[in-house]
């Protein structure tokens, strides 16, 4: 059953582009580390791209093929020509393909051979004074840059309608992510949560999120537990698409966690307390609500991650833990190791170019659920 | 011609001063493992000995245990398909007695590296499933674009290439780093020494510049770059001695010697050739034999050029200039725009009718380079490998590939 949600998630890019043709101001972002608050704070569209596209030829020689897929489909989604309706991208430096993208990209805007303007949100990792300094100096780069391509200035009351629209969102997000806890919603209408949330304005993604909370829990009164799927937390790279969470569903268990950075770590990126405080302040409270985020593989070290899955899977009350691996995506298997000794719960690991094969997923649940 | 003696003079150097590392930490004292893009003149300063990680992979390739030592990290539970090279050292720790090179690298009592790709740092704190070991990390920051030629800007004028925030960030971790030091070894920083370290450093460089500058004129090549490597990257490995600096002048000096006397690595030299990206110097004979069949000879590598443009920085401030130093080394030799200009105007400089570009899995933006080469009407042989793992580069296809690129250059 394809739900209203899924619908909206496949058809962002096309809404987005709909919204440029209209004469509204969209600007692209790639990565979680991107704050769209922003974004929305300079009349824009945030639209998160999603690495919908297949890599082609082109985009493989211009990058080299030993990068992962997620950045390759970006940037054939940037040579097909279907982002020349955005105003400007926004990249995360959330891992090497990401810097790589960006690199790109840069070079192809000299070249004269994609138009769109590109800006690195350089922001680094460590929990250290210096690194917050150097991130808060990127945020204000980065605002300066989102007032230039929309030609909006951001204010004190715009920052606050934007804190306001984008704080609404986060708390339907919330309220689905406490029931899937629970087991009671499935994965795949999470990832399309998170998709809606991040490639459509709060405007629009709201009332979308509010109407698949509500379904869900219609849905749900007439399950009982004896039909409950066994519940899986999933780690290793941020998935293409959504057949990851289909194989797993298909083979009668639930992703009811995540630690991608098209999942749960949206949510643990806080937003700052105080959106009136000087623009200083407010931006060091930006950066620091990343840095305390959940850390993301290719960012942080093997024993932050460990720690971030132990607790994950202790509450979502998962059963199993499952880590796909895509090629050229490095981070991922050095966490394993300490992942899967904290883990707590059977552990499986696949990696390699057939990681995502659903007869492969579906094996390793069906593995996780022996072991269980 | 005969091998350089400044090279044989630096090999025989690197040996006993290895020796002499491993005596030391026998006795108690501590040293460090630090990845090469990382600062090491602050440990200098402090009289803490270091080993750089990728000169250790070198020996431990060129002893060809390379295979057994990434055994070694699989067994441990960790990937060995992902920064092969990196992560030889900490894979070489598990090697037999009998396997070992050179007696074996001892356990470091800290590691230092910069946060660079998305698994380097892993490799690093892999390091301290052993807890007694320490571990820094610096941060690594995107290039900018340059406001001109990097190489003119970069001693003095640094915040134009690199950017003003990005330095200001690595000096703190720089006062981090020394702290950290002063905590773990109970040694005290002393500015005034490491003033003298990159003023020793800054003479180093000085010389290799000339040293670059006297061949990149010559015609023919007076020197292989198989015998200046080592005879530049020993010495930069103990960047900031006394030893360091009189080993660049007495290379500085042979070359000149060469120059006068009007040798040649081949006669008649038919193409000059140059070398981008990670150099595969171990095959000396597939070298030799492009010198005697083609009269082809290899005149510029990476690691003369880029001691010769990248290290020097005049400034009062030591502890900025090191910051400015190697915040963007690595882009300097990878990112565009800084590397295709400046790939570009060192072609230019020594007169290459070709270059060989390898491009490794880890490089971003190498299709750049190669097309900022052949933009400038500079033939270009991309050969696309992993030379990192020393189980799929394959040397007899490599030397196939270059046979034709050379052949089709002299057509
Ligand atoms: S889940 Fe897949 S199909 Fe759906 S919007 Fe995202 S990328 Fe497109
Ligand atoms: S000098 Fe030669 S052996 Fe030593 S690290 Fe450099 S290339 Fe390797």
């Amino acid at each position: 059953m394809t739900t209203e949600l899924e619908r909206a998630a496949r058809g962002a890019r096309q809404a987005a582009a709909q919204a440029a043709a209209s004469g509204q101001s969209v600007v692209g972002i790639v990565g979680r580390d991107v704050p769209a608050l922003l974004v929305v704070a300079a009349g824009a569209r945030p639209f998160r791209i999603a690495p919908h596209d297949e890599p082609t030829d082109e985009a493989d020689a211009v990058m080299g093929r030993a990068v992962d897929r997620a950045a390759a489909r970006v940037l054939a989604a940037a040579l097909s020509g279907s982002l020349d309706f955005l105003t400007g991208i926004f990249v995360s430096r959330d891992s090497e393909a990401s810097v790589r993208l960006f690199y790109t990209l840069q070079q192809l805007n000299r070249r004269g051979r994609f138009t769109v303007p590109v800006h690195l949100v350089d922001q680094v990792h460590q929990n250290r004074e210096s690194t917050i300094r150097y991130n808060t100096y990127q945020l204000a780069q980065m605002w300066e840059a989102v007032e230039r391509w929309t030609a909006v200035p951001i204010t004190a009351r715009s920052l606050w309608q934007a804190y306001v629209a984008v704080a609404d969102v986060r708390g339907q997000l919330e309220s689905a992510r406490t029931e899937r806890r629970a087991n009671r919603r499935v994965g795949t209408v999470s990832l399309y949560g998170y998709r809606v949330a991040c490639a459509l304005p709060p405007a629009e993604s709201l009332p979308l999120l509010q109407t698949a909370l509500a379904e869900q829990s219609l849905a749900e009164q007439t399950r009982t537990d004896a039909t409950s799927p066994f519940p899986v937390f999933l780690t290793g790279s941020a998935p293409l698409g959504d057949e990851v969470y289909r194989a797993v569903e298909d083979a009668g268990a639930n992703v009811v966690a995540e630690d991608h950075d098209w999942g749960d770590p949206i949510l643990s990126d806080r937003l700052p307390a105080n959106i009136d405080a000087p623009k200083d302040d407010l931006l060091r409270e930006l950066a620091l609500g990343r840095l305390r985020g959940a850390p993301a593989s290719a960012s942080s070290t093997m024993a932050a991650r460990a720690e971030a899955t132990r607790d994950g899977i202790r509450t979502s009350g998962a059963r199993g833990l499952l880590s796909v691996v895509r090629p050229y995506d490095e981070a991922p298997a050095w966490d394993w190791r300490r992942q899967s000794e904290l883990a707590g719960v059977p552990a499986v690991m696949l990696r390699g170019d057939e990681a995502e094969d659903p007869d492969r997923i579906a094996r390793a649940v069906e593995s996780l659920r022996a072991a269980s | 011609m005969t091998r350089l003696e400044s090279a044989t003079a630096a090999l025989a150097y690197q040996r006993q001063w290895f020796a002499g590392l491993r005596d030391s930490v026998a006795a108690g004292r501590p040293y460090a493992l630090v990845n090469a893009d990382a600062p090491q003149e602050i440990l200098r300063a402090m009289g803490i000995p270091y080993v750089v990680n990728q000169w250790w992979a070198s020996i431990v390739t060129a002893k060809q245990v390379a295979p057994q030592s990434l055994e070694v990290v699989a067994r441990t539970g960790y990937p060995d398909d992902s920064r092969q090279y990196d992560v030889l050292a900490l894979g070489s720790r598990g090697l037999s007695a009998a396997e070992a090179p050179w007696g074996g690298l001892p356990k470091p009592d800290l590691v230092l590296a910069e946060l660079s790709g998305d698994a380097t740092g892993k490799v690093f704190e892999a390091w301290t499933d052993d807890p007694s070991i320490g571990y820094f990390a610096y941060e690594r920051t995107a290039a900018i674009p340059p406001a001109g030629p990097w190489w003119e800007l970069a001693p003095r004028r640094w915040n134009e290439v690199f950017g003003r925030e990005r330095i200001e960030l690595m000096a703190d971790e720089n006062r981090l780093l020394i702290e950290f030091l002063e905590q773990r070894t109970g040694r005290v920083f002393d500015l005034a020494r490491l003033e003298a370290v990159m003023a020793l450093i800054n003479e180093q460089e000085e010389y290799n510049l000339r040293t670059r500058d006297l061949i990149a004129a010559a015609r023919p090549a007076p020197v292989r770059v198989s015998d200046t490597i080592p005879a530049v990257m020993i010495p930069q490995w103990h960047r900031g001695s006394e030893w360091g600096r009189d080993a660049a002048r007495t290379l500085r000096d042979e070359v000149a010697a060469l120059v006068d006397e009007g040798a040649a690595v081949t006669v008649p030299e038919r193409t000059r050739l140059m070398w981008v990206g990670r150099g595969l110097w171990s095959d000396t004979s597939m070298y030799r034999r492009f010198e005697d069949e083609f009269g082809a000879v290899f005149v510029w590598s990476m690691y003369l050029a880029i001691a010769a443009d990248g290290y020097i920085r005049y400034g009062s401030d030591a502890i900025t200039a090191l910051a400015a130093r190697f915040v963007g080394i690595t882009d300097l030799l990878y990112a565009p725009p800084l590397a295709p200009e400046w790939y570009v105007k060192e072609a230019r400089g020594h007169g290459v009718n070709g270059v060989v570009h390898l491009v490794a899995d880890d490089v971003p933006g190498a299709s750049f380079i190669t097309l900022a080469l052949e933009e400038a009407q500079i033939p270009v042989l991309e050969i696309r490998a992993s030379n990192a793992d020393p189980r799929t580069l394959d040397l007899g296809w490599v030397e196939a590939l270059m046979t034709e690129f050379i052949s089709g250059l002299q057509r």
